[in-house]
């Protein structure tokens, strides 16, 4: 099973996308679907099946090492330092074909209407340049391409097409969560995963995918393409259509021409020589961070001040999501070990804005699995290691298996004072300079985590819990990098307009979540993906395909 | 540049991607002084139960020593703090349970980030020992093998488990008359 496909090479193709990641990709297969020539440049590599640790005895570790989200942490000669010291929340990525989607825990709600019309509705952020039904066309699209699963008929959301395959199985640890929700009359479903629970993707090109068997570490990859991850979905697609992806290829900067339009990358290959490739589209694909680094490292006389960075706004107004941690310990051997780790069910009973709280905007409550033995020992989801010594065997079996935790997330307001820069000193192993994240919780988000904490408490001491641990807020948290070249209708007040594309540069887009106006309060992923595939529309129609 | 072709395949890639034993024998960053203080105060951090010895009579200090072959900033925080350790203690070796266990509480107090890093390396190669994932195998039902080719059974997804979410009235929040 499986396929090998020669590739395609463009000398002059028709874009360039730097970035192979969950927006690179699909966008890569959008154009390409139309007859575009693709070249996409990745700074990372393909992450094999057997390169991935779940075969391996010493699989946990690799969640402490090499697999680790952070950056900083994880080191991989494709990783570029951040400077997080002073934010709140560590940045998490990951570099690679397929981009953070490769440590994807796949949860995968959809922004809930009032999520663009923030301002009209509650007088802070900013309203985005479309809403929810406008981009609903292409959420389905992304659904259909890349294989969903969960059930329909939540009143917490829009109704909306079917989803490719039944919902995930909760286990009866997830039912004793669900079971906490419903005694408070509190709203639950299962969670929406871009994870196949049956067979899909054959006819579509996807070949070798194979449902979930419930494995557990979906955040150290899926060596069984059952994670609908960019690179077992969009990318044998894309690639397949005629998309050139050149690997281990890092961007220094873009290149412009006379007219202060785009003419392509200056990169480094793999065999370190510095080169540049040019096209008359170039998409930036690179996340909420990688992003506003690379256009603000791209200086030129058009552009002192970075790449399509005239309203300043490059690299403004990044947004997490503010993120706390509730794990419970309950009697039950639940062996909560089983399943996909960040993908069970949900609660959005507190989504919407209600005042009387004591804050503007909501939260999601994402409840979340638990692991193996060692990831239980040094502390799980809220970081409290099991004691040393006299009590370590007795604390350690009561908790072993018998844990679930609740992510609260809660939605984030854009900032002027929260950004990316660019660190003065520290640089990635090319000398590219390195980003720099100034970020601080503001006294919204942290009522909101007081909030949620608290009614995750609650949840879990009506389903039994006999012991409720917190870290609030959680720092290695920063998965969704949001915000950074924001898009709007006004050039003074935004980076790209409504379809992505650069006020100041013409034949510029940026597609990934460094466009989002407003945060929402949930994973980010499927809106990126739509957002994308609708500027490839855009594209296609205003290049004449 | 020639671009090779590439193998899109997922799928079950089981005796190739096996860990393959560290070869040879550990490379020695510790002398044989050091090594026996950190045996004895990986057996107080998890000391032995049911049928498994402590931590340190287990073998752990040889996985430590190899992560501090490979990290000399890791190296010089574990030669630092084992030191204290054996100042603390005045003579960690010689000292019954009791009293090492204080002389350990002082030094967490004392220096906490290498007393975390030393607990969080002793729980990393405990909890993949063999002889501790058979232990977990045969107590808490834990498959002491890796998560793939095998996965997990688990029972099915519900429906009925939504009756009376679906009886909800939609509270999604509006956003125009329109809708």
């Amino acid at each position: 099973m499986g396929s090998v496909t020669e590739m395609a090479h463009w000398d002059e193709p028709d874009v360039l996308i730097v970035g192979a990641g969950a927006s690179g990709a699909a966008v890569a297969w959008s154009l390409a679907d139309a007859g575009f020539k693709v070249v996409c440049l990745e700074q990372g590599d393909w992450v094999r099946p057997a390169d991935q640790p779940h075969w391996r005895d010493d699989w946990e570790l690799h969640r402490l090492t090499d697999f680790n989200a952070d950056p900083n942490v994880r080191k991989r000669p494709e990783d570029y330092p951040v400077n997080d010291a002073a934010s709140t929340f560590t940045p998490l990525m990951f570099n690679a074909v397929g981009g953070s989607t490769i440590h994807w825990s796949a949860h995968f709600p959809r922004y809930h209407p009032s999520d663009f019309r923030v301002k009209s509705l509650d007088g802070v952020g900013d309203d985005w340049p479309f809403d929810y039904f406008e981009l609903e066309p292409w959420y389905d699209l992304n659904d259909r391409m890349i294989g969903v699963a969960g059930v329909n008929g939540d009143p917490s959301q829009p109704p909306r097409s079917p989803r490719q395959t039944p919902p995930l199985p909760i286990g009866s640890f997830g039912e004793r969560v669900a079971s906490g929700f419903e005694k408070l009359g509190w709203h639950w479903w299962v969670s929406d995963g871009a994870i196949i629970s049956a067979p899909f993707g054959e006819e579509l090109g996807q070949a070798g995918r194979q449902p979930c068997n419930y494995c557990g570490p979906c955040d150290l990859g899926c060596p069984v393409g059952a994670r609908s991850s960019a690179d077992v979905t969009y990318w044998p697609m894309a690639l397949r259509k005629g998309a050139e992806l050149r690997t281990r290829c890092r961007v220094r900067e873009i290149t412009v021409d006379e007219q202060g339009r785009a003419r392509g990358a200056l990169y480094y290959g793999p065999d370190g020589g510095l080169r540049e490739q040019r096209a008359p589209l170039v998409v930036i694909a690179c996340n909420g961070v990688g992003t506003p680094r690379l256009l603000l490292n791209s200086r030129s006389r058009h552009f002192p001040d970075g790449l399509a960075n005239r309203s300043g706004l490059v690299g403004k107004h990044l947004m997490f999501h503010p993120f706390a941690s509730v794990s419970a310990v309950f009697d039950e051997p639940f062996e909560s070990w089983r399943g996909p780790i960040g993908n069970a069910l949900m609660c959005h009973e507190f989504y919407e804005t209600d005042l009387s709280r004591g804050f503007v905007r909501g939260f999601q409550l994402q409840v979340v699995r638990e692991s193996g033995p060692v990831r239980h020992a040094v502390g799980g989801f809220v970081a409290d290691p099991v004691p040393w010594g006299a009590d370590h065997h007795r604390v350690f079996h009561e908790r072993f298996g018998r844990m679930m935790s609740v992510g609260v997330m809660g939605e984030d307001l854009p900032e002027t004072i929260n950004e990316v820069a660019i660190d003065p000193d520290l640089a990635d192993s090319d000398g590219i300079p390195a980003p720099l994240v100034r970020y601080r919780l503001s006294d919204n988000s942290k009522r909101i985590l007081d909030y949620g904490v608290a009614r995750a408490r609650e949840a879990l001491e009506a389903a039994g819990a006999r012991q409720v641990l917190a870290l609030n807020p959680m720092r290695p948290s920063g998965w969704h990098l949001l915000g950074t070249c924001r898009m709007g209708d006004h050039p003074m007040g935004s980076v790209v307009d409504g379809f992505c594309r650069s006020h100041d540069v013409p034949n510029l887009y940026v597609v990934d979540g460094s466009v989002f106006v407003t945060s929402a309060a949930v994973n980010p992923t499927s809106t990126i993906q739509a957002i994308a595939l609708r500027a490839a529309d855009h594209i296609k129609r205003t290049r004449g395909r | 540049m020639d671009q090779p072709s590439v193998d899109l395949a997922a799928g079950p890639q089981p005796a190739a991607a096996a860990t393959p034993a560290p070869s040879g024998p550990p490379r020695r960053v510790l002398d044989a002084d050091t090594r026996a203080l950190l045996i004895a105060v990986l057996n107080r951090l998890v000391p032995p139960h049911d049928d498994l010895p402590g931590a340190g009579d287990l073998g752990v200090a040889d996985a430590i020593e190899r992560a501090l072959a490979e990290d000399t900033a890791l190296r010089r925080t574990f030669l630092d703090g084992l030191r204290a350790v054996e100042v603390e203690a005045r003579g960690f070796l010689g000292s019954d349970g009791e009293l090492q266990d204080e002389a350990l509480r002082r030094v967490e107090a004392a220096r906490p980030a290498f007393f975390a890093a030393l607990v969080n390396h002793c729980y990393r190669g405990f909890y993949t020992h063999p002889r501790v994932l058979q232990h977990l195998e045969a107590t808490a039902g834990y498959a002491a093998r890796p998560p793939q080719p095998v996965g997990h059974p688990l029972p099915p997804w519900r429906d009925a488990l939504l009756a009376r979410q679906r009886e909800r009235a939609p509270f999604w929040r509006r956003t125009s008359s329109a809708e």
